[in-house]
Parts: C-alpha cells; sequence; structure tokens
C-alpha cells in the first residue's frame, strides 16, 4: 500500500470546530456523505466541549446521535493512566 | 488488582483529598457540575468517571491527576499518615496537604530519574545510632565535615542536602515541612511561610530526618509521643546551622558573648534569633539570665543588616527546587522527553515560559 492509498483510507478523528459548522447549518448529513467510506471518530472531549454550546445552538445537541461517528472515550484505568503519563511529558497546567 | 478494586481505590483517594480539602460532598460537586450523591458514588467506587471528569475533579480540588490515580508510595502508607481520619482540624489538613505536595514532588523526581536526567547522590545517613541530642549534634558535625563545611556558614541549604542525596522544594502551602525517603529517592518540602531563620531551620530539621534514617515525616501535627524524636532532630538541625563551636570561640572569657557578637553570628549563620540564644546556651557563652533578657529584645532587621555590613544576602525567596534537579529539567527538555509547559510546571515557578530558550525547530529544516 502507497503512503497517498494509505492516508486516503486512514480512519478519520473529527475536531470540535469542524463537527460544530456543520451541525450549527444543520448539515450534518453532508458531513457524512462527504467522508462516506471512511472510519469517524471523535473523542468524549469533544462531544463536551459541543455541549457546552447547546444554549445557544440547539442543533449542536444532534452531533452525538449521529451513528456513523465513533466516540473514543478514555474510561478505563488503564486508559487514564496512560493519559496521566501524556500529561507528564506535555503538562498540564491551566488546562482544562 | 481488577477494574472494580482500582475504582474503588481511586474513589478512597478521591474522599481522602476532598477531606484534606476541607469540601463536603456537595461543595465539590458544585465546583465540577455533578450531584452530590453522584460524588458519594464516585467515592464509593460504584459509578465510574471517564479522564475529563476525573481531570475536573482533580482540579477543583488541586491536585495533578496522578495523585488520584496513583497508591501513595509504600513509605507513607507503610507508615500511616499523621492525618489519619481526623481531616476535622486545620492543622490535619495543613498535614495533609504539605503530605500531597510531598508526593506529587517524589513523582516528579522519579519521572527525572527514570527518564535518565537526574542522578541523585547516594544519601548520607549515619552509620551510629542518634538516639540523644548529643549524638544528633555529633551527627550534625560529621555532615559538616562529610560535605567539606567546615565551621563556615551553610549559604545554600537546598544545595547542601542535594549533595547528601535530599531533593528539597520550597513550597507556598503552609506550615512547616515534610520529608519521604523512598528507595534510593530523599524528598522534602519547606513551607515558605515564616521568615527565612525558621524556614531555614526547617529544612535542616528535614535534612536531619534523613541523616537519622527516618523514611516519614511530616512535622505538623506532631504528637507528644513523637515530641522527644523531634527534640533530637532539632538539635541537629540547630548545630548544621550553627555549630556551638563557633560560639564558644566568639564567647571566650569569663563575659561570655555579647548581644551584638551573638546578632553577628545569628545574622552571618543566616539563623532566627531564638536558635541562636539556644546554640549560645548550649555552648556555655550565656547564662539563664543573660538569656532571658536578650530573648525579651528581638533585633530588628536593621540590625542583622547592619551587622553584616549592609551586604546583599541570597534571596531564598526565588529559589524553590535544587541546583541539579533544574539542571535536569533543562536536559530533560533539551531532549524532547518534555514540553516547556512541563518544564515550567516543574519548575514550580522559578521561571516562566519566557525564560526558557525559544522552540528551535525551525532549526531542523533543511
Amino acid at each position: 500500500m502507497t503512503e497517498a492509498s494509505a492516508a486516503a483510507t486512514a480512519p478519520l478523528v473529527l475536531d470540535a470546530s469542524c463537527l460544530s459548522h456543520f451541525a450549527r447549518a444543520d448539515r450534518l448529513d453532508v458531513l457524512r456523505d462527504l467522508l462516506v467510506g471512511r472510519q469517524c471518530w471523535t473523542t468524549e472531549t469533544v462531544l463536551t466541549e459541543l455541549n457546552r454550546g447547546i444554549a445557544d445552538y440547539p442543533l449542536l445537541g444532534d452531533v452525538r446521535s449521529q451513528e456513523w461517528l465513533h466516540v473514543a472515550g478514555l474510561d478505563s484505568v488503564a486508559e487514564i493512566r496512560l493519559y496521566d503519563t501524556w500529561l507528564k511529558r506535555v503538562g498540564s497546567a491551566g488546562r482544562d | 488488582m481488577s477494574e472494580d478494586d482500582e475504582w474503588r481505590a481511586i474513589g478512597e483517594r478521591l474522599r481522602r483529598t476532598r477531606l484534606i480539602a476541607g469540601m463536603s460532598q456537595a461543595e465539590l460537586g458544585k465546583h465540577v457540575g455533578l450531584d452530590r450523591t453522584m460524588v458519594a458514588k464516585i467515592e464509593a467506587g460504584t459509578r465510574r468517571i471517564g479522564a475529563l471528569e476525573l481531570t475536573q475533579i482533580s482540579g477543583a480540588l488541586d491536585v495533578p491527576i496522578g495523585y488520584l490515580l496513583e497508591p501513595l508510595p509504600s513509605v507513607l502508607s507503610r507508615r500511616g499518615s499523621v492525618v489519619d481520619e481526623d481531616f476535622d482540624s486545620e492543622i490535619a489538613q495543613e498535614s495533609g496537604r504539605l503530605e500531597i505536595v510531598l508526593t506529587t514532588w517524589l513523582g516528579d523526581l522519579r519521572q527525572l530519574v527514570d527518564l535518565g536526567a537526574l542522578r541523585p547522590q547516594p544519601l548520607l545517613v549515619s552509620k551510629r545510632p542518634v538516639d540523644s541530642e548529643e549524638s544528633a549534634r555529633a551527627a550534625a558535625l560529621w555532615v559538616r565535615e562529610v560535605l567539606e563545611c567546615r565551621l563556615d556558614p551553610i549559604d545554600s541549604l537546598v544545595e547542601l542536602c542535594e549533595r547528601a542525596g535530599q531533593f528539597v522544594l520550597v513550597t507556598e502551602v503552609p506550615g512547616e515541612g515534610a520529608s519521604v525517603i523512598d528507595e534510593e529517592i530523599a524528598a522534602a518540602v519547606v513551607s515558605l511561610s515564616g521568615d527565612p531563620g525558621r524556614r531555614r531551620a526547617t529544612a535542616a530539621h528535614e535534612f536531619g530526618h534523613l541523616v537519622v534514617g527516618d523514611e516519614y515525616s511530616n512535622d505538623l501535627g506532631v504528637y507528644a509521643s513523637r515530641a522527644d524524636r523531634e527534640e533530637v532532630i532539632d538539635a541537629f538541625a540547630a548545630e548544621l546551622l550553627l555549630p556551638s563551636q563557633v560560639l564558644t570561640s566568639i564567647g571566650v572569657g569569663a563575659s561570655g558573648i555579647s548581644r551584638s557578637q551573638l546578632v553577628r553570628a545569628a545574622a552571618r549563620y543566616r539563623v532566627s534569633w531564638s536558635l541562636a540564644l539556644r546554640q549560645a546556651a548550649h555552648a556555655g557563652v550565656l547564662d539563664l539570665d543573660s538569656q532571658r533578657a536578650m530573648a525579651r529584645i528581638r533585633p530588628t532587621r536593621s540590625e542583622f543588616l547592619d551587622a553584616l555590613g549592609w551586604a546583599p544576602q541570597p534571596d531564598l525567596e526565588s529559589i524553590r527546587v535544587p541546583p541539579n534537579y533544574a539542571h535536569a529539567v533543562m536536559e530533560a527538555l533539551q531532549w524532547g522527553a518534555i514540553t516547556p509547559s512541563r518544564a515550567v510546571e516543574l519548575m514550580r515557578g522559578q521561571i516562566s515560559l519566557a525564560d526558557l530558550p525559544p522552540d528551535d525547530e525551525a532549526d531542523d529544516e533543511p
């Protein structure tokens, strides 16, 4: 597999800004169609961030119910320990 | 340990940390947007939480997330905390907060040792038993000899302790001090509160715990049964900071030492007035009446400065971490093992991001 073809099939991780724009335009279906054939992921942290805006933009609440979008959490103790190891390398001061 | 057991242990550590912070379950819940009953379930280990919630909770309690995740170092759990279950008293909470700072400090030291950036010196532990004030004073003089201080004033206690294998952190958390020996690493924390003389006495006291081989000490909330032991360590600290022999060489003759001579000695050796008086009495150059009279009239700051000819004194406020530790942080940063943000965190406020070298990633361009 070439580098280009590997990149074309690799899973995608979607950040808050991308999801927020499509959700607020009520066109998450378009995003889904654009990325058809690709495994799409986001994180629980991104969903929490979007949740904070639901009061002003209720459409943001639709993101969580997209079946094509997988949500990666950091829930097991082993995963949270790895997260802590990462924090001890990059620092955590003043971040949420 | 099973996942269930892990969550129970995390819940218990969370409960303990919340009590040390003096917060109720409802107060903690309010900080992180959770119901009180939910906090109770997390503490019981029956409700699991994700990294995000745990990060919010640790932020509200002002501890690193790792403090809630990892068991206490075995020496602390084996010895039992002086805090135990009596978290209601202010002194127990203060003790608990120092214990948290000490544990976190130990974790940071361990990280730099594991990265290969920090190499602790062999621990300077007395081979002779130290069980009386006399043997403690002898141990202090032995330390001075080994570390080649002779009878000179000790400029930097933090540096001296590091040479003896003990890493001292100066913390803003109120209280006195605490120290621990965990395998090859000896760590101590000394509170910034109080005047510099008291701070140096606390640092010397924690150093004493290392030299006599105490695995763990937390000097707040000392129970009566331990008071005698603390007296022995205090004698070590006094003799280390201001050797009696220095005072006997000044106060020769029948009249002993004068007030101005003692002020000058206290200023040069940077010890508190009460420690200087205690040492002068021990050295036999000050009788009880003179000691009482001099104790009533404490020298002013200008008297101390005048005794030193107004020479600028090293500023203890700005030094928070030992020199080799600081160098290890810089090495780990250079290797790319940690980010600049983490380096600043590890330096405990001694530097800011602006003090670090600029990011040299641009240099990697062809």
